[in-house]
Protein backbone atom coordinates (compact mmCIF):
# COMPACT_ATOMS: atom_id res chain seq x y z
CA UNK A 1 0.00 0.00 0.00
CA UNK A 2 1.27 3.18 -0.76
CA UNK A 3 1.80 6.09 1.50
CA UNK A 4 -1.25 8.28 -0.36
CA UNK A 5 -3.44 4.76 -0.06
CA UNK A 6 -2.36 4.51 3.80
CA UNK A 7 -3.35 8.17 4.15
CA UNK A 8 -7.11 7.99 2.42
CA UNK A 9 -7.57 4.55 4.63
CA UNK A 10 -7.09 6.53 7.57
CA UNK A 11 -8.54 9.70 6.83
CA UNK A 12 -11.95 7.26 6.10
CA UNK A 13 -11.60 5.36 9.46
CA UNK A 14 -11.38 9.08 10.83
CA UNK A 15 -14.48 10.64 9.37
CA UNK A 16 -16.01 7.00 10.60
CA UNK A 17 -14.87 7.80 13.96
CA UNK A 18 -16.23 11.24 13.86
CA UNK A 19 -19.59 10.09 12.45
CA UNK A 20 -19.91 7.60 15.16
CA UNK A 21 -19.22 10.30 18.03
CA UNK A 22 -22.42 11.95 16.22
CA UNK A 23 -24.31 8.21 16.74
CA UNK A 24 -22.94 8.23 20.65
CA UNK A 25 -23.73 12.37 21.40
CA UNK A 26 -20.09 12.21 22.03
CA UNK A 27 -18.98 16.10 21.41
CA UNK A 28 -15.71 15.66 23.10
CA UNK A 29 -15.09 12.28 20.99
CA UNK A 30 -16.00 14.38 17.85
CA UNK A 31 -13.72 17.21 18.36
CA UNK A 32 -10.90 15.21 19.26
CA UNK A 33 -10.90 14.35 15.27
CA UNK A 34 -10.67 18.10 14.87
CA UNK A 35 -8.00 20.49 13.93
CA UNK A 36 -8.44 24.00 16.25
CA UNK A 37 -9.01 26.48 13.03
CA UNK A 38 -12.13 23.62 12.04
CA UNK A 39 -14.71 25.19 9.58
CA UNK A 40 -18.08 23.76 9.67
CA UNK A 41 -20.50 24.60 7.42
CA UNK A 42 -23.96 23.92 6.13
CA UNK A 43 -24.56 24.83 2.69
CA UNK A 44 -25.68 27.60 2.26
CA UNK A 45 -25.75 28.79 5.69
CA UNK A 46 -23.05 30.94 7.54
CA UNK A 47 -19.43 28.68 8.18
CA UNK A 48 -18.69 28.24 11.78
CA UNK A 49 -15.06 28.24 12.64
CA UNK A 50 -12.80 27.50 15.34
CA UNK A 51 -13.38 24.25 17.68
CA UNK A 52 -14.74 26.57 20.91
CA UNK A 53 -17.89 27.62 18.16
CA UNK A 54 -18.31 23.98 16.41
CA UNK A 55 -18.30 22.52 19.77
CA UNK A 56 -20.46 25.10 20.69
CA UNK A 57 -23.10 23.88 17.57
CA UNK A 58 -22.64 20.34 17.99
CA UNK A 59 -23.37 20.49 21.93
CA UNK A 60 -26.90 22.48 20.80
CA UNK A 61 -27.93 19.69 18.06
CA UNK A 62 -27.22 16.84 20.61
CA UNK A 63 -28.91 18.47 23.18
CA UNK A 64 -32.72 18.16 21.82
CA UNK A 65 -31.63 14.28 20.50
CA UNK A 66 -32.83 11.52 21.84
CA UNK A 67 -31.31 9.18 19.63
CA UNK A 68 -29.38 8.93 16.38
CA UNK A 69 -28.58 6.79 14.23
CA UNK A 70 -26.25 8.06 10.32
CA UNK A 71 -26.88 5.01 8.19
CA UNK A 72 -23.77 5.20 5.68
CA UNK A 73 -24.94 4.90 2.20
CA UNK A 74 -21.32 5.82 0.47
CA UNK A 75 -17.66 6.38 2.59
CA UNK A 76 -14.51 6.83 0.29
CA UNK A 77 -11.75 9.38 0.26
CA UNK A 78 -9.49 10.96 -2.65
CA UNK A 79 -6.04 12.60 -1.70
CA UNK A 80 -6.96 14.50 1.37
CA UNK A 81 -10.54 14.35 0.89
CA UNK A 82 -13.61 11.59 2.30
CA UNK A 83 -16.93 11.92 0.97
CA UNK A 84 -19.57 10.58 2.74
CA UNK A 85 -23.63 10.23 1.60
CA UNK A 86 -26.00 9.39 4.40
CA UNK A 87 -29.24 8.86 5.77
CA UNK A 88 -28.81 11.04 9.27
CA UNK A 89 -31.85 9.88 11.15
CA UNK A 90 -32.97 11.21 14.75
CA UNK A 91 -35.41 10.91 17.53
CA UNK A 92 -36.04 14.07 19.19
CA UNK A 93 -38.80 12.96 21.17
CA UNK A 94 -37.84 9.69 22.56
CA UNK A 95 -40.33 7.62 20.94
CA UNK A 96 -38.35 5.35 19.42
CA UNK A 97 -39.10 5.91 16.01
CA UNK A 98 -37.46 8.51 13.14
CA UNK A 99 -38.92 11.55 13.05
CA UNK A 100 -35.94 12.26 10.79
CA UNK A 101 -34.35 10.65 7.97
CA UNK A 102 -32.38 13.30 6.60
CA UNK A 103 -30.37 12.67 3.19
CA UNK A 104 -27.23 14.36 2.84
CA UNK A 105 -23.39 14.35 1.74
CA UNK A 106 -21.08 15.37 3.98
CA UNK A 107 -17.41 16.39 2.39
CA UNK A 108 -14.70 16.19 5.02
CA UNK A 109 -11.32 17.79 4.24
CA UNK A 110 -8.14 16.50 6.55
CA UNK A 111 -4.98 17.47 7.18
CA UNK A 112 -1.41 15.59 6.65
CA UNK A 113 -1.83 14.79 10.64
CA UNK A 114 -5.61 12.95 9.52
CA UNK A 115 -7.45 15.85 11.45
CA UNK A 116 -10.49 17.15 10.08
CA UNK A 117 -10.33 20.72 9.75
CA UNK A 118 -13.15 21.36 6.99
CA UNK A 119 -16.88 19.97 6.91
CA UNK A 120 -19.12 20.60 4.96
CA UNK A 121 -22.96 19.58 4.77
CA UNK A 122 -25.32 19.36 1.51
CA UNK A 123 -28.93 19.01 1.86
CA UNK A 124 -32.15 20.73 2.43
CA UNK A 125 -32.51 22.88 5.17
CA UNK A 126 -36.33 23.01 4.82
CA UNK A 127 -36.49 19.01 5.52
CA UNK A 128 -34.18 19.67 8.61
CA UNK A 129 -36.22 22.58 10.11
CA UNK A 130 -39.70 21.00 9.26
CA UNK A 131 -38.72 17.56 10.84
CA UNK A 132 -37.40 18.60 14.10
CA UNK A 133 -33.91 19.99 13.45
CA UNK A 134 -32.81 23.10 16.04
CA UNK A 135 -30.97 26.12 14.67
CA UNK A 136 -28.28 25.39 12.82
CA UNK A 137 -27.21 29.34 13.05
CA UNK A 138 -24.39 30.95 15.79
CA UNK B 1 -10.48 -3.26 -17.22
CA UNK B 2 -8.65 -2.95 -13.86
CA UNK B 3 -10.76 -1.21 -11.04
CA UNK B 4 -9.01 2.15 -11.41
CA UNK B 5 -9.49 2.24 -15.44
CA UNK B 6 -13.24 1.90 -14.48
CA UNK B 7 -13.58 4.54 -12.00
CA UNK B 8 -11.62 6.86 -14.76
CA UNK B 9 -13.89 5.93 -17.39
CA UNK B 10 -16.63 6.96 -14.65
CA UNK B 11 -15.13 9.99 -13.83
CA UNK B 12 -14.84 10.80 -17.59
CA UNK B 13 -18.33 10.15 -18.43
CA UNK B 14 -19.38 12.16 -15.29
CA UNK B 15 -17.25 14.97 -17.04
CA UNK B 16 -18.73 14.61 -20.16
CA UNK B 17 -22.44 15.06 -18.32
CA UNK B 18 -21.86 18.34 -16.98
CA UNK B 19 -20.22 19.88 -20.12
CA UNK B 20 -23.59 18.81 -21.77
CA UNK B 21 -24.64 20.71 -18.69
CA UNK B 22 -22.86 23.86 -19.66
CA UNK B 23 -23.40 23.52 -23.64
CA UNK B 24 -27.30 23.39 -23.01
CA UNK B 25 -27.22 20.08 -25.16
CA UNK B 26 -29.98 17.40 -23.33
CA UNK B 27 -29.65 15.14 -26.26
CA UNK B 28 -25.93 14.71 -25.54
CA UNK B 29 -26.41 14.93 -21.31
CA UNK B 30 -29.16 12.20 -21.81
CA UNK B 31 -26.71 9.93 -24.17
CA UNK B 32 -24.78 9.69 -20.89
CA UNK B 33 -27.77 8.04 -18.92
CA UNK B 34 -28.82 4.54 -18.62
CA UNK B 35 -32.64 3.50 -19.93
CA UNK B 36 -33.48 3.08 -16.29
CA UNK B 37 -31.93 6.20 -15.05
CA UNK B 38 -32.80 7.05 -10.94
CA UNK B 39 -32.70 10.90 -10.77
CA UNK B 40 -33.25 12.19 -7.05
CA UNK B 41 -33.25 16.10 -6.28
CA UNK B 42 -33.29 14.85 -1.87
CA UNK B 43 -35.47 14.90 -0.46
CA UNK B 44 -38.29 14.94 -3.50
CA UNK B 45 -39.63 11.72 -5.59
CA UNK B 46 -37.35 10.53 -7.77
CA UNK B 47 -37.54 10.71 -11.31
CA UNK B 48 -37.08 7.41 -13.13
CA UNK B 49 -36.27 6.36 -16.91
CA UNK B 50 -34.99 8.37 -20.02
CA UNK B 51 -38.19 9.60 -20.59
CA UNK B 52 -39.41 11.18 -17.98
CA UNK B 53 -36.08 12.57 -16.57
CA UNK B 54 -35.41 14.13 -20.08
CA UNK B 55 -38.66 15.80 -19.42
CA UNK B 56 -37.04 17.72 -16.34
CA UNK B 57 -33.43 17.88 -17.92
CA UNK B 58 -34.89 19.57 -21.00
CA UNK B 59 -37.16 22.02 -19.43
CA UNK B 60 -34.33 23.28 -17.02
CA UNK B 61 -31.79 23.59 -20.23
CA UNK B 62 -34.70 25.31 -22.09
CA UNK B 63 -35.19 27.92 -19.11
CA UNK B 64 -31.65 28.90 -18.61
CA UNK B 65 -29.84 31.23 -20.62
CA UNK B 66 -26.44 30.13 -19.38
CA UNK B 67 -24.80 27.56 -16.69
CA UNK B 68 -21.44 26.46 -15.32
CA UNK B 69 -21.07 23.96 -13.09
CA UNK B 70 -17.89 24.71 -11.09
CA UNK B 71 -16.06 21.38 -9.59
CA UNK B 72 -14.44 21.82 -6.52
CA UNK B 73 -14.39 17.76 -6.33
CA UNK B 74 -14.73 15.20 -8.60
CA UNK B 75 -13.28 11.74 -7.33
CA UNK B 76 -14.58 8.06 -7.86
CA UNK B 77 -14.46 4.59 -5.76
CA UNK B 78 -15.99 1.29 -7.55
CA UNK B 79 -19.16 2.28 -9.66
CA UNK B 80 -19.70 5.66 -7.49
CA UNK B 81 -18.49 9.47 -8.38
CA UNK B 82 -18.85 12.23 -6.40
CA UNK B 83 -18.94 15.97 -7.79
CA UNK B 84 -19.16 18.53 -5.27
CA UNK B 85 -20.36 21.66 -7.33
CA UNK B 86 -20.69 25.53 -7.37
CA UNK B 87 -23.54 25.53 -9.80
CA UNK B 88 -23.79 29.23 -11.55
CA UNK B 89 -27.42 29.73 -13.39
CA UNK B 90 -27.89 32.45 -15.22
CA UNK B 91 -31.56 31.99 -16.14
CA UNK B 92 -32.66 35.38 -17.63
CA UNK B 93 -29.45 36.63 -19.45
CA UNK B 94 -28.10 38.78 -16.63
CA UNK B 95 -25.54 37.29 -14.70
CA UNK B 96 -25.46 34.43 -12.31
CA UNK B 97 -28.65 34.97 -10.25
CA UNK B 98 -27.98 31.88 -8.80
CA UNK B 99 -24.67 30.35 -7.60
CA UNK B 100 -25.74 26.77 -5.88
CA UNK B 101 -23.16 24.93 -3.66
CA UNK B 102 -24.38 21.46 -4.45
CA UNK B 103 -23.20 17.42 -4.04
CA UNK B 104 -23.97 15.37 -7.00
CA UNK B 105 -23.68 11.45 -6.39
CA UNK B 106 -23.46 9.25 -9.32
CA UNK B 107 -23.59 5.49 -9.87
CA UNK B 108 -22.35 4.39 -13.34
CA UNK B 109 -23.39 0.33 -14.39
CA UNK B 110 -20.79 -1.99 -16.23
CA UNK B 111 -21.44 0.03 -19.68
CA UNK B 112 -20.02 3.36 -18.02
CA UNK B 113 -23.43 4.91 -17.96
CA UNK B 114 -24.91 7.17 -15.34
CA UNK B 115 -27.99 4.96 -13.83
CA UNK B 116 -28.52 7.07 -10.70
CA UNK B 117 -27.81 10.79 -9.98
CA UNK B 118 -28.53 11.87 -6.43
CA UNK B 119 -27.84 15.76 -6.27
CA UNK B 120 -27.80 17.11 -2.45
CA UNK B 121 -28.35 21.03 -2.09
CA UNK B 122 -31.13 23.32 -0.32
CA UNK B 123 -34.24 23.02 -2.50
CA UNK B 124 -35.54 26.60 -1.45
CA UNK B 125 -32.40 28.17 -2.48
CA UNK B 126 -32.87 26.94 -5.83
CA UNK B 127 -36.81 27.63 -5.77
CA UNK B 128 -36.13 31.18 -4.62
CA UNK B 129 -33.27 31.96 -7.07
CA UNK B 130 -35.37 31.32 -10.55
CA UNK B 131 -34.71 27.06 -10.57
CA UNK B 132 -37.88 25.63 -12.37
CA UNK B 133 -39.90 22.68 -11.23
CA UNK B 134 -37.77 19.84 -10.39
CA UNK B 135 -41.09 17.13 -10.49
CA UNK B 136 -43.13 16.15 -13.12
CA UNK B 137 -46.22 17.72 -12.51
Amino acid sequence: MSDLQWKIARNEDVVRAFLKGWDERDVEACMALCTDDMCYLNQPLAAIRGKAKVRQMIASIFAPAKKVEFKLVNVFGSGNKVITERVDQWDWNGSGTWQMALKVCGMFELTDAGKIYEWREYYDNEYWRTHGGPSLEM
Amino acid sequence: MTRDQIVERNVFKVRLFIDAWEALDPDVAMACLSEDIVYINQPLAPVVGQRDVRQIVAGIMKLTHKVRWELRSCFGRGNSVVTERLDCWDFDGKGWGLKLPCIGMFDLDEAGKICGWRDYFDNRMWFDHGGSTLHLD
